[in-house]
């Protein structure tokens, strides 16, 4: 019990002999502190923080009088008069003073300051240690240290031209100017060092940032996001003031107030700005600049530039569902179907015609429809959806293209896409491509040719395949494939090869291939294939020069050179010419002789 | 039609007539029907390829492509013409100097140099030709 009564003694002494005196009294000013201007029309306020002012009234006469109103939490406390002359000021309780700077229009200009203590002052260098003869300087001072005598220390501090001699206790600290102060922290007997720090006025800094933008915003809706903004600086900011504008939209709150901000503190607005309803998606910007002030009015702004995306009024999109066919569904090939929905929406306040057209893959058959192209009227605010189906003729994996929007606005013609579908659709099934080729499509009567038949399986299902070949009177069956049953695996490929002989002469057309298909479901289809020509020659009995010239001439007559001026092959040779030549002279002058001859003997014999 | 092949065999074979003309005129009827014939074959002879080759050149092809036109058939053509006109110009020849020799001498033995013995002997083998069809009436 007595050692806790002496504990009490001893922290009684502790508390009453502790000096009071700490950093933060030292940096704190008991001053008026700028509030703010503010420009009041009459029934406006100037909201501070816990008073009210209000301008109540305004009197217009050779030196025109407002009588302002003050209210203390919202609790009325006075009303007073001021004029823009000698009586422009007013200090209320010693916590409020009221500076008029003009009254003018019905308007009155006033800077209102409040009384309180506040953190003023800054470290600027830190606490140091100092021994006789040290010396340190600032921005704009220079403080040595002459002598330390038991506690006191001996100090010269040369402030721009001005020299002071100075004695200073422990804790003792000294305001030289407005820009400058010294604080002795401590004197240390033992180590005959001293601890001082210089202090500077603080300034606060203005920093905004954007918050909660979002990606874009319709048409309809408001613009809005957060504005946050911190003081960056060392001393509170005062009379903060927030102005937005925005030439794209209006902006429902062009000014904002807020009293003070301490340093490192952060105070939200929210920004709202109905957008002006536009055809085109694009970015307006959004221009918002704080202003505000330090305890001793000086001003500090910040501005920042904001863009945000507003849609066109006009909005479309696209979504596409694979569906499985039912097992019911007869049709043959592929197993999926596609649900196709396309969403128009109108955000404006008035009515508009708009063209909605979709591009299908082009393997893609619309169901029901004959174009995918349709035309409406969409109210204000009203959102329509076009739904259809469409199913592929082959299967494959497709992608879809967005589709469009086409409209009118003040005589300009606006289109607009859905979202691209970055989805790749696969639609399962069976696809069999079937060629029929020939080796010859010329042939002799007891000649061989060819026949090949390749069946493809395209599509990823396995496929029951079954075929039988006619052979035509006019050919024979020699050796090969001519028919087959089996299962044709999904993307391979078989070939089948038969010869057959030719037995007549003729042009015949071969009869097309029919192919029957049965799916892994079971659905039957069958597939034909083309006609191919097939020319059979008689068989070349000996070599005959008159059958070799009608050849030689039918060729030279069918007109099978590309060019008027071309040369026969002349398969010839110059001796066959020659004889030609000499047979068609001897010919032609034989022929040609006739008359005279006739005519010579005539004449000789009559004239004989 | 390829004109420069046109134009090419055009100035070939107007070559060919204007040299036959000129002998026929010049020189001798028979000497230019042997050079008709022995030009081409001349031709033919050295350059074999390249004159048939220029013999088969289709510079035409009339009536919806049914009458090619080659170069063989302008040849002959030109042949049969200049056979005509030579023909035609020995007999007038012949018709003419007949009525001239029957005016002067009517017993018509008036004849020199090679053409003339040739004729005589032409005329002579006609003669006896003649005589054996009297003969045999």
């Amino acid at each position: 019990m007595m050692r806790l009564i002496k504990l009490l003694l001893l922290t009684i002494v502790l508390i009453a002999f502790i000096n009071s005196a700490n950093a933060t009294s030292i940096r704190e000013e008991d001053i008026w502190i700028f509030q703010g201007s503010y420009e009041l029309g009459i029934g406006e306020r100037a909201y501070l923080e816990g008073f009210t002012v209000k301008l109540n009234d305004i009197s217009n006469g050779t030196v025109p009088t407002a009588t302002l109103l003050i209210y203390s939490n919202s609790v009325y406390m006075e009303a007073f008069e001021v004029d823009a002359g000698v009586n422009n000021e007013h200090i209320y309780d010693g916590e409020l003073k009221i500076n008029v700077v003009s009254i003018e229009n019905n308007r009155i200009s006033l800077n209102i300051y409040k009384h309180k203590s506040e953190l003023v002052w800054v470290t600027d260098i830190p606490k140091t240690a100092f021994k006789a003869g040290d010396s340190l300087s600032g921005n704009d001072y220079r403080i040595t240290l002459k002598a330390i005598n038991g506690s006191t220390a001996d100090l010269v501090v040369r402030v721009g031209e001005e020299e002071y001699q100075r004695t200073y206790n422990s804790g003792d600290y000294e305001k030289f100017s407005e820009d400058f102060m010294i604080n002795i922290v401590y004197i240390n007997m033992d180590t005959q060092e001293v601890f001082i720090e210089t202090l500077k006025p603080g300034a606060p800094q203005i920093r905004i940032d954007v918050g909660n933008l979002q990606e874009s915003y319709e048409p309809n809706d408001y613009v809005e996001y957060e504005l946050v903004v911190t003081n960056n600086g060392t001393i509170p900011l005062h009379g903060i003031i927030l102005t937005t504008e925005c030439d794209d939209g209006e902006v429902e709150l062009v000014t904002q107030q807020h009293s003070i901000l301490d340093p490192q503190k952060k105070k939200k607005f929210q920004i709202r700005i109905k957008p002006y309803i536009e055809p085109v998606t694009r970015n307006i910007t959004i221009t918002t600049s704080v202003e505000g002030y330090d305890y001793r009015g000086n001003k500090y702004n910040n501005q920042i530039k904001t863009e945000a995306t507003v849609n066109s009024y006009i909005s479309i999109e696209k979504k596409v569902t694979s569906k499985e066919k039912t097992s019911d569904n007869p049709e043959f090939g592929t197993e999926q179907y596609f649900q196709i929905n396309i969403t128009v929406t109108n955000k404006a306040d008035f009515q508009t015609a708009v063209t909605v057209t979709d591009v299908l893959p082009p393997e893609f058959i619309p169901n029901d429809i004959e174009n995918a192209e349709w035309s409406m009227v969409l109210a204000a605010g009203e959102t329509k959806t076009i739904g259809y189906f469409a199913s592929s003729t082959e299967p494959g994996n497709f992608t879809f293209e967005p589709a469009t929007v086409a409209w009118k606005d003040s005589g300009e013609t606006y289109t607009m896409q859905s979202n691209p579908i970055e989805e790749t659709f696969h639609v399962s099934g069976s696809r069999v491509i079937l060629q029929k080729e020939i080796s010859s499509s010329y042939m002799v009567v007891g000649e061989t040719i060819d026949i090949i038949l390749k069946v493809t399986n395209e599509g990823d299902r396995d496929i029951d395949i079954s075929f039988r070949e006619t052979i035509p009177d006019e050919l024979s069956y020699v050796v090969g494939e001519r028919e087959w049953h089996g299962t044709l695996a999904a993307g391979t490929t078989k070939e089948f090869r038969y010869t057959v002989k030719a037995e007549r002469a003729g042009e015949y057309y071969l009869p097309e291939t029919e192919l029957s298909l049965t799916d892994e479901n079971g659905k039957k289809e069958n597939m034909v294939s083309d006609e191919l020509f097939l020319y059979i020659d008689d068989a070349p009995t000996e070599v005959d020069d008159q059958y070799y010239e009608q050849t030689y001439n039918q060729l030279d007559a069918s007109a099978s050179y590309p060019s008027d001026t071309s040369v026969a092959d002349p398969d010839i040779t110059s001796i066959e010419v020659m004889k030609f030549l000499v047979s068609s002279f001897v010919s032609l002058l034989a022929l040609i002789a006739i008359v005279p001859t006739f005519a010579y003997l005539f004449i000789s014999r009559v004239y004989k | 039609m390829n004109i420069a092949a046109f134009i090419g065999s055009s100035m070939l074979f107007a070559l060919f007539v204007i040299v036959v003309l000129f002998v026929l005129i010049n020189m001798s009827s028979r000497l230019a029907l042997i050079i008709l014939l022995v030009i081409p074959l001349a031709f033919i002879f050295v350059i074999p390829d390249i004159s048939i080759a220029f013999l088969s050149i289709q510079q035409m092809s009339l009536a919806n492509g049914l009458v090619p036109v080659n170069n063989f058939h302008i040849l002959l053509m030109i042949w049969s013409t200049l056979i005509g006109v030579i023909l035609y110009t020995e007999f007038l020849t012949w018709y003419l100097g007949k009525g001239m020799r029957m005016k002067k001498n009517p017993d018509g033995t008036i004849k020199t140099g090679v053409s003339a013995k040739l004729d005589k002997s032409v005329y002579d083998a006609i003669e006896n030709f003649k005589d054996i069809l009297n003969r045999k009436k």
